[in-house]
């Protein structure tokens, strides 16, 4: 079961190595260097001596290029930390390509279940796969993910060639037996999201995808349909940061350095707008709010943005990446669709549960939606 | 399956759906479910932008 406690989630860069070149990757300025064990001794103890308040957790994510390319590393930090013993219960955390799991670490991945998570990112068939990742889909044993992590779903990147087939991808990801699929990110970067053709190829996908979800009524939706669109009428909408930019994700690069996010990262950007961005008050959310966003559109507390990505874009954080508007909007049709028909399937249960205060604003929401959004979208054959 | 948002469908919500008077929460005071998002403390309200590197749903109690 997912969990609900809180956890704090430093990123720790092992090497700016990969050995794929994805298509959406926005880490153009990687240096090949990698982290030292000295350097990993100093990261974990800053990160034990810093656990908020607020933690019940310590989730150290590994990260990359490909952190597995540095296994020994990662064996020595985890001896590392079960030596010092840490007061708070931690957990280790990697997403991986999966392509790198030879016998022998995919013994000791065995052997440390109980407190090593790995996830894998997997954007669908090997088609898809393939185009989007260097050709690696078949270097990856995905049984092994599905018999050692059945609770973790696959993060799964939405590029333009993942279009076509999306509905088709993520079914058959489910059909693997995969509960979720986390991701389904429109890649972030310089995707001009806003094309009339991405409209057009994304509307049968994603009735496709309805259909799928509406007579399978008992999987999660992928995250592109998991949003709680009641939230939309709620009046009181908080003025908060989407993420933990700055405040709860750490990032520690290959040399120690400390960075907001996995995003922020001399992997994308340069010296001189790293000194710049690292002026910035990250405990400001004011800082992190698209104002028009926030006062203008119904389905901004749905809506995900990356500020990191509108910074690469926009030299803000403040400003959202407004290209991907109408993909959001469309989303939200279907994802608007999605519950109607589920909940009319169910005769108004949600989740097995009856709650008509959700109920109520949650077709609210759907009315709201189909008013403000269907008829932009006619002239594409929604 | 019925078109996108076809008119039967909203004519078949507005059925199930609760008078205003049955609803005995305020709505303004409910803080939607952050239990998903543990990365972000919640910021992200469900909406779960930690995917952004995979994490945070491993649900293991750890160490």
């Amino acid at each position: 079961m997912p969990s609900s406690e809180l956890n704090f989630s430093p990123c720790v860069c092992l090497t700016h190595k990969c050995n794929l070149s994805c298509i959406y990757c926005y880490q153009k300025n990687r240096c090949g260097g990698k982290m030292t064990f000295e350097t990993a001794q100093k990261v974990v103890d800053w990160i034990f001596t810093h656990v908020p308040d607020y933690a019940d957790k310590v989730e150290i994510d590994f990260i990359g290029g490909e952190p597995l390319l540095e296994f020994t590393l990662i064996k020595e930090i985890f001896s590392y930390v079960y030596k010092i013993r840490p007061e708070i219960p931690y957990i280790f955390f990697a997403t991986t390509n999966g392509t790198l799991l030879t016998a022998e670490l995919k013994q000791w991945f065995i052997e440390h279940l109980d407190c090593f998570q790995l996830a894998l990112s997997l954007d669908g068939r090997k088609e898809t796969h393939d185009k989007n990742r260097s050709n690696s889909f078949d270097s990856i044993d995905v049984d092994f993910f599905l018999q050692n992590y059945p609770e973790q779903g696959v993060k799964m990147t939405v590029s333009e060639y993942s279009l076509p087939n999306l509905a088709d991808n993520i079914v058959y990801l489910h059909s693997l037996g995969i509960k979720e699929i986390e991701g389904v990110n429109l890649a972030e970067g310089n995707f001009d999201w806003n094309k009339d053709e991405y409209i057009k190829l994304l509307i049968p996908q994603l009735k496709m995808l309805v259909d799928y979800y509406v007579e399978h009524d008992d999987l999660i939706p992928c995250m592109l349909f998991d949003k709680e669109i009641n939230i939309c009428e709620t009046g009181n909408k908080e003025r908060k940061k989407w993420c933990g930019i700055g405040t709860g994700t750490p990032f520690f690069d290959i040399d120690g350095k400390k960075y907001p996010c996995s995003f922020i990262t001399p992997m994308t950007f340069t010296e001189n707008e790293l000194n710049a961005i690292m002026q910035t008050d990250f405990s400001d959310n004011e800082k992190f709010i698209d104002d028009d966003c926030f006062s203008n559109c119904y389905i901004y507390p749905i809506c995900p943005t990356c500020s990191g990505a509108n910074y690469l874009i926009n030299k803000s954080f403040k400003t959202r990446i407004k290209s991907k508007c109408r993909i959001q909007k469309l989303v939200s049709l279907f994802i608007a669709d999605l519950q109607a028909k589920r909940l009319i399937k169910n005769n108004g249960y949600i989740n097995d549960e009856k709650d008509n205060t959700k109920l109520y604003y949650t077709i609210e929401a759907i009315k709201k939606i189909k008013a403000l959004y269907l008829e932009e979208y006619v002239k594409f054959g929604i | 399956m019925k078109d996108v948002l076809a008119e039967s469908i909203i004519i078949s919500l507005i059925a199930l759906q609760p008078k205003k008077a049955e609803i005995t929460v305020d709505y303004n005071l409910i803080t939607p479910s952050l239990a998903k998002c543990v990365t972000c403390m919640g910021a992200c309200k469900g909406g779960c932008l930690h995917s952004c590197k995979g994490g945070g749903k491993s649900g293991k109690k750890g160490r």
